[in-house]
């Protein structure tokens, strides 16, 4: 049996076992650490192990598992190297350590063939994918981040080629993409809103994740559905060695998790996050209302993560789960005015917001056979806001009193009912084989608006027409990762998809190839071909990440959006394996982009949403270079992106190709880890990047003043995209201080206080003259929060 | 749009303390014509020609003619005089030019009159009332529900728009007449 605590310090491994193969316990320590292994692939054959471990240093762990056999490891860099040590015999085991199942002895041999434990798990120089990356839990929490909130999308940021999008906002955009154009998984099921508070926090709660797998350039044939990157998010199991958990108390939110047996085969894991920022915002508002007798304002918000898994195997063949994800905002303002003479007026505005995630799968990992297994996979997601405006004006003149009330509602909901099958197949050394299918029923209600208005004995209410569009969508896939000699690995594959919708069915063809060639131990390079589609899309009103960004599906006479994207990239390590450097460039066609036309806010408000939108396409290029050091206690990596990503609309900026917002000239991100003790660990991230685009209308003219209510200055219309916000730059740092019952840790966003710009308005000074104004947030923000561990 | 706007502007600022600051973003934007002009069946064309100026441009924002701009007015394709008036279907183009701001043109086709057969309408009067107060203009307010009914010809091979232009104001001399 294997169990997993939810927890563990870098290099720290929690692990129990009983009689278990030894391949499997390596994946375990590879999510904890995310550390690779490295061996013959016949070596651990018929190994079976026992061990019992609770926040143990890797290499006691390590020691204990290969106590008594003629296995020996080395840790080099990033990579344990596991080989058979000259021995002459096998000794019984000492009593601490329960007898293994060893393979007859056998002389020493060469090593050639490798089996590493999971295809992210190989160095980069060795696998044929470009763009790929894996990060364990741990490596996601020592990253420093707002509020003290570590953060998977802000982890992703410091990736190049990955940028972070405007200030404060956990989202990413790939390769100049936009932000729909990324596939969120939690274990292999999709979320489609992934942010909390407009995006100042993600969805993701890291006390819950084992890891993450993140393909931005060339894409493994089992994904598709976006364009520009794929991330799966991995959860942990519970423990079966006993109930393990973790309270987090922060100065702005807390967390807590545990995890625990119920019984001898079955685990169970929960982690739960929530802020404290309406709590921080209460004094704000009292004081604010202090001031005024007769002007109130009010505000909350709030969120909450649920992370739950129950997990329960069958036997040595079959292991079952289920597991939920709850994901809930709500944010509530407000403000009353009252006039009070002779004549009292009264008006109060409402305005709430709620939006969320919800998300509820089961699964089945299944082996088949020694070379064959499935995952079945049945799940339910659901994404869904709602915004709602309540206005009431009330008029008291004299004890005569009229009132009216306005309510204003908005909807947007989509629906998933998911039901896959994955297979891997591994009939021989040189062939890894991946297929499966997949069936998903979509409902998308992109925008329903109603509002009702009541004044005295009148009411009236208007619905606007759009309906919830059911769709039906089936994907399979197949790819082969083929080593061809010792120097060529190839993975061929190819994923095809069908989407019905409204009596339509688009096809979706989308042909993988990469292929990676060694030119020597340490040197390779490679090249990969990708050509993905995309039959959901999200339209943004606004700059920033916010509920009302609708998703909607491929409709009337749009075609799915599709993407052909070529790599190319070359991979040094030295020879100890301490450093790894990486060039990698890509060009990226995009076809069929979804936005709205211009001036699309002048459409009728009733009006069918699609009526407002237009087709275009875009294009993305660049180079990645990266310097990354994984080995010793000072760690991290240099990286550097130059990139170009524009967009042409017939129907947007008079049709002329525009920048795209987040095409980032520059980008530097550099991230380093410093262990500077076993108790202590300094993290700083500097990132810098060229300043996303924006719009900024310049000129303005002076409405002539025909027609009654016509005057004033009206902004002229500019290019789309016109302008570039000035060079963003942020410093994080972070120090973690570890003792026996947990850790502290101390985090400084922005640590020199350098505020970024996050948009430009139009504006006057004190003394009205027209100006235009940088608007900038977040300063230094410090925070301190205690993790216990029991 | 607007909900969440307000929402987010009346909470963030109380979370995320943020700050503006004053600059000139440097853009290379120049001043161009600017041609606006109301044209009805049976009245004369009114034209106004100005330019543009950059937003904080204060000399601009106070003087924004344009004082060597030449406007021709051609009414289907022959140049007008100052006598024209402009009738139902004709295609009249507008140009105006500047040797500093460059030029701007336009043409319309001047729709036709579309007949009011009957307008109907019935007020539901909510509150009405009536106050002094010397710093104030209005001394009376009256609430009420407007159904208006109105009948229109819309011929369904016409490419045309409509403008309903709802305003008006209430201001009786004498409050006791509300």
């Amino acid at each position: 049996m294997v169990c997993v605590c939810c927890f563990s310090h870098a290099r720290n491994v929690t692990v129990s076992v009983t009689d278990e193969p030894a391949s499997e316990v390596l994946r375990v320590i590879v999510e904890q650490t995310g550390m690779n292994f490295v061996y013959p692939s016949d070596l651990l054959a018929d190994v079976r192990v026992t061990v019992d471990a609770v926040d143990m240093p890797l290499k006691k762990v390590l020691a204990a598992m290969f106590r008594g056999t003629d296995i020996g490891y080395r840790i080099k860099g990033r990579d344990i190297i596991l080989k058979r040590k000259k021995m002459r015999k096998v000794t019984s085991r000492p009593a601490v350590a329960p007898p293994l199942e060893i393979p007859s002895a056998e002389a020493p041999h060469m090593l050639e063939e490798v089996v590493v434990v999971s295809r992210l798990e190989a160095p980069a120089v060795s696998t044929s994918e470009i763009g790929a990356k894996k990060l364990s839990g741990d490596e996601i929490k020592s990253m420093p981040a707002v509020f003290g909130e570590s953060d998977v999308m802000r982890a992703l940021g410091t990736q190049p080629g990955v940028s972070g999008g405007a200030e404060g906002m956990a989202e990413i955009h790939v390769h100049g993409g936009n932000a729909d154009e990324n596939l969120f998984m939690l274990d292999n099921v999709p979320l489609y809103h992934v942010n909390h508070l407009g995006g100042m926090f993600s969805a993701f709660n890291t006390d819950a994740i084992r890891y993450i797998d993140f393909f931005k350039s060339s894409f493994p044939a089992k994904y598709d559905g976006r364009l520009s990157s794929y991330l799966d998010v991995r959860t942990r199991s519970g423990s079966l060695t006993g109930h393990h958990g973790a309270l987090t108390l922060g100065l702005s939110s807390g967390s807590f998790s545990i995890s625990g047996p119920v019984g001898r085969k079955t685990t169970y894991s929960v982690a739960i996050r929530r802020p404290w920022l309406d709590l921080v915002s209460l004094p704000l508002v009292a004081i604010q209302n202090s001031s005024s007798k007769d002007d109130k304002i009010s505000a909350r918000y709030a969120f909450m993560d649920l992370n739950g898994k129950i997990t329960h195997r069958f036997n040595s063949r079959a292991t079952g789960f289920v597991s939920v994800y709850f994901g809930d905002d709500f944010l509530k303002s407000g403000s009353k005015s009252k006039v009070t003479s002779e004549h009292v007026w009264k008006e109060e505005n409402k305005y709430r917001l709620h939006w969320g995630n919800l998300l509820v799968q089961t699964g089945l990992n299944y082996r088949l056979k020694p070379s064959l297994s499935a995952e079945f996979t049945a799940a339910f997601t659901r994404f869904f806001s709602s915004m709602c405006h309540d206005c009431y004006l009330m008029d008291n003149a004299g004890g005569l009193v009229s009132e009216s009330k306005a309510v204003t509602k908005t909807n947007n909901n989509i629906s998933d009912w998911i039901f896959r099958a994955d297979f891997d197949w591994r009939p021989d050394e040189s062939n890894h084989i991946r297929f499966g299918a997949g069936y998903t029923l979509h409902s998308f209600l992109p925008e329903r608006t109603s509002r009702r208005y009541a004044a005295g004995n009148t009411t009236v209410a208007t619905r606007d027409s759009t309906w919830a569009d059911p769709a039906n969508e089936v994907n399979f896939y197949i790819e082969d990762d083929m080593r061809i000699g010792t120097r060529l690995r190839v993975n061929a594959g190819f994923h095809g998809s069908l989407f019905n919708i409204s009596g339509k069915t688009h096809v979706g063809l989308g042909p993988r190839l990469s292929a990676g060639l060694r030119l020597s131990d340490n040197f390779s390079v490679k090249a990969s071909y990708s050509r993905t589609n995309q039959y959901v899309h999200q339209l943004c009103q606004t700059y920033l990440s916010l509920p009302t960004d609708q998703w909607v599906p491929v409709t009337g006479n749009f075609k799915p959006q599709s993407a052909d994207k070529i790599s190319a990239g070359m991979y040094l390590q030295t020879s100890d394996a301490r450093f790894v450097f990486s060039a990698e460039g890509h060009w990226k066609w995009l076809h069929n982009l979804v936005d709205y036309r211009d001036e699309y806010y002048l459409h009728p408000p009733m009006e069918m949403w699609n009526a407002r939108l237009c087709s275009g396409r875009g294009s993305a290029k660049g180079i990645d270079l990266k310097v990354e050091k994984v080995a010793g206690r000072l760690g991290g990596h240099i990286a550097y992106s130059l990139a170009w990503a524009d967009r042409t609309f017939a129907e947007k900026n008079g049709g002329y190709t525009f920048p795209a917002r987040f095409d980032n000239r520059h980008t530097i991100n550099v991230l380093v880890n410093w262990n500077v003790s076993d108790r202590v660990t300094i993290n700083a991230v500097w990132t810098g990047h060229s300043g996303n685009r924006f719009t900024l209308l310049t000129q303005v003219w002076d409405s002539p003043g025909f027609i009654s209510g016509d005057s004033g200055e009206s902004p002229m219309q500019a290019p789309l995209n016109n302008y570039r916000l000035p060079f963003y730059h942020r410093l994080d740092l972070s120090l973690t201080v570890r003792n026996r019952h947990g850790y502290w840790n101390f985090s400084f966003y922005n640590a020199y206080c350098h505020m970024n710009v996050v948009s430009v308005d139009r504006s006057h000074d004190d003394d009205y003259r027209p100006v235009f104004k940088k608007i900038k947030m977040l300063p230094l923000t410090p925070s301190i929060s205690y993790t216990w561990k029991f | 749009m607007e909900i969440l706007k307000h929402g987010f502007i009346v909470f963030l600022p109380l979370v995320f303390i943020g700050c503006t600051e004053t600059f000139d973003p440097g853009i290379s934007s120049e001043s161009v014509l600017c041609l606006n002009s109301l044209i009805t069946a049976g009245e004369p064309v009114s034209v106004k020609v100005s330019r543009t100026w950059t937003y904080n441009d204060v000399n601009g924002q106070e003087n924004h003619s344009v004082d060597d701009a030449v406007v021709s007015v051609y009414a289907n394709g022959e140049l007008c005089d100052a006598e024209y008036i402009p009738r139902e279907g004709d295609e009249i183009r507008i140009l105006a030019q500047s040797r500093k701001y460059g030029r701007a043109e336009a043409t319309v086709k001047v729709p036709e009159a579309v007949p009011v057969f009957a307008v109907d309408f019935v007020p539901e009067v909510l509150s009405k009332s009536t106050w002094e107060n010397p710093r104030l203009v209005m001394t009376g307010r009256m609430s009420f529900n407007m159904r208006v009914a109105l009948k229109i010809d819309d011929s369904k091979d016409t490419d045309n728009y409509f403008r309903l232009d709802v305003s008006g104001r209430l201001t009786p001399d004498d409050p006791e007449a509300m």
